[in-house]
């Protein structure tokens, strides 16, 4: 499944395909990840879950502002996300 | 005021799925000016989400429903001020109307100031997930949001998928996916969906409806896929993402899917905060959810502040639209037809009887097991909640709040206010009220604002 015009941004430092009208969390999902930060009490993993911006569970960095809903956040060529579980590995 | 530039419109309309769209351009039509805010980046909600160039895409289309009424609602919206990437957060009453504060772009966070004489609040729901063992799983989600994901861009929430609540959504959800390629393991609904045969005229009218799911049933049953009524979802297992879910029936019969998603609904909550900021009257719904009361006119008990769409009531795209375009002719004081008024009539008789077949039981707030979560962000176990209720003298969502800190994390509330509500019922045996969904709900501010946009505005003056 794909569609659109394809261009590159960076997750984590490495190369990523994104689709025009993409969200993070589509761009995020379409590589693999199903989470990508852990929570503050319990260490657990967290990514997607209401998908449409109330949760707040799927928050990412992008372009340097953290706290960025990956279900809301669209990404343009040369958008740059950085999530927590992906700085921790780094 | 460099960065809070004052606006006068007449109407700000917040949130722009199908009853925003129709509450919007009828409003515009009637010569008003409108802005119509969306804090995504595209308008048409969750039920059009769409690829803005590919419009025209047929494999896009068959995931869309009602895509003629979509079509003809972007071709009038020329007339709308249409804003995407505003997240509303704030309404405020003025002497003469009313404030609206939103931020511009999730990632610029730019703050943005309307003063309207009018506002159409059609801020839409999100799904409504009654906590289970492994819930909080990745890989567990919202069924409208894994829908989001596949009708906005295309990507599949999972390969092997298992869908569990109740309601049409699932049956919608699963049907997308399917034509999507997607495998589906199966679909369990808590009710007893031939319940709707006892209520046979509230869905005499709506012939289109029953079509609709009777041609998902039969994707599913041409795809293998068993729909399998009375079951609910007992467990999502995993290590660090969902592997296996477990569906019970009544009886305690269990069955296991090796799943690598599982997309939930028990209904919906409707996104009442940013209404309940101006304090209108409020009601419990058929489906246990506080929504705003509106006149035949769609609007609230405040003056100029009109509500479309589910906030008013779980019943679906259909009735959404035919309230937004209500609401649209209220404001411009245009006529309404009266044929319009009828249909709605008929679709919030059907929605009524979609609540009494689609129902989901407390029933888990007894079974949950003490160490699982029901607050996902201050990470707040059943286990603390019930203590505070019998040892703290918890007896409501305020106290639990209070006590436990359940509900004051990021989401401040949203995702666990129900939760929490239904759970501190079954360990008291107080019966909640109004009053009680009214504390479940509502919070200032309605979005979580970055303080450094609190602090900007305050310095360009936007506050003054």
């Amino acid at each position: 499944m794909r569609k659109g015009d394809a261009f590159a941004v960076r997750v984590d430092g490495a190369e990523a395909t994104a689709y025009a009208g993409d969200t993070v969390a589509a761009v995020l999902v379409r590589a693999g990840r199903v989470s990508w930060r852990r929570t503050r009490v319990g260490d657990r993993p967290r990514g997607l879950f209401c998908g449409i911006g109330a949760c707040q569970d799927c928050l990412v960095t992008v372009d340097g502002v953290d706290g960025v809903r990956a279900c809301l956040a669209p990404v343009a060529p040369g958008t740059a996300v950085t999530t927590s579980d992906g700085a921790d590995r780094g | 005021m460099a960065d809070a530039q004052r606006e006068q419109v007449d109407v700000v309309v917040v949130g722009a799925g199908p009853s925003g769209l129709a509450a919007a351009v009828e409003a515009a039509a009637g010569g008003l000016r409108v802005v119509l805010l969306e804090q995504s980046a595209r308008v048409g909600g969750a039920y059009w989400r769409h690829s803005p160039d590919h419009l025209d895409d047929l494999a896009e289309v068959r995931l869309h429903h009602d895509w003629t009424t979509f079509r003809r609602l972007l071709a009038r919206l020329r007339a709308v001020d249409v804003r995407t990437e505003h997240t509303v957060w704030g309404l405020e009453r003025l002497e003469l109307g009313f404030r609206v504060r939103a931020l511009r772009g999730e990632v610029e966070r730019a703050p943005v100031v309307l003063d309207a004489t009018s506002v159409v609040v059609a801020t839409g729901t999100h799904d409504r997930v009654a906590p289970f063992p492994g819930w909080t799983l990745p890989g567990v989600m919202g069924a409208g949001g894994g829908q989001a994901l596949l009708k906005g861009s295309l990507v599949a929430p999972g390969s092997r998928v298992a869908l569990a609540g109740t309601g049409p959504l699932l049956l919608v959800v699963a049907d997308g996916l399917l034509r999507s390629g997607v495998e589906v393991v199966a679909v369990a609904e808590s009710g007893h969906p031939t319940a709707y045969g006892l209520h046979p005229s509230s869905w005499s009218g709506l012939a289109s409806r029953t079509q609709e799911a009777a041609a998902y049933v039969a994707t599913l049953a041409q795809h293998r896929v068993p729909y399998l009524a009375g079951r609910t979802i007992r467990a999502a297992h995993g290590a660090d993402r969902v592997e296996r879910v477990t569906f019970a029936t009544r009886r305690g019969r269990t069955r296991e899917y090796d799943v690598d998603a599982l997309l939930v609904s028990h209904g919906f909550t409707p996104q009442l905060e940013l209404l309940l900021q101006v304090e209108p009257e409020t009601r419990v719904d058929g489906d246990g959810s506080l929504v705003v009361v509106v006149d035949d006119r769609q609007r609230t008990s405040v003056p100029g502040v009109l509500a479309t769409g589910e906030v008013t009531g779980v019943g679906g795209a259909s009735l959404a639209i035919l309230e937004g375009y209500v609401a649209g002719r209220a404001l411009s004081d245009r006529a309404v037809d009266p044929a319009v008024l009828r249909r709605i009539d008929v679709h919030r008789r059907f929605a009524r009887t979609m609540h009494a077949v689609h129902v989901t039981r407390d029933t888990w707030a007894r079974d949950l097991p003490d160490d699982e979560l029901v607050c996902r962000c201050e990470e707040v176990t059943a286990g603390a909640v019930r203590a505070a209720c019998r040892e703290l003298g918890v007896d409501d969502v305020r106290g639990a709040k209070l006590m436990t800190r359940a509900g004051m994390g990021l989401c401040q509330g949203r995702m666990c206010g129900r939760a929490v509500t239904d759970l501190v019922a079954v360990t008291t045996g107080r019966e909640p009220d109004r009053a009680d969904a009214v504390r479940a709900a509502g919070r200032l501010p309605a979005v979580p604002v970055p303080l450094s946009a609190l602090a900007r505005e305050a310095r360009t003056g936007g506050d003054a």
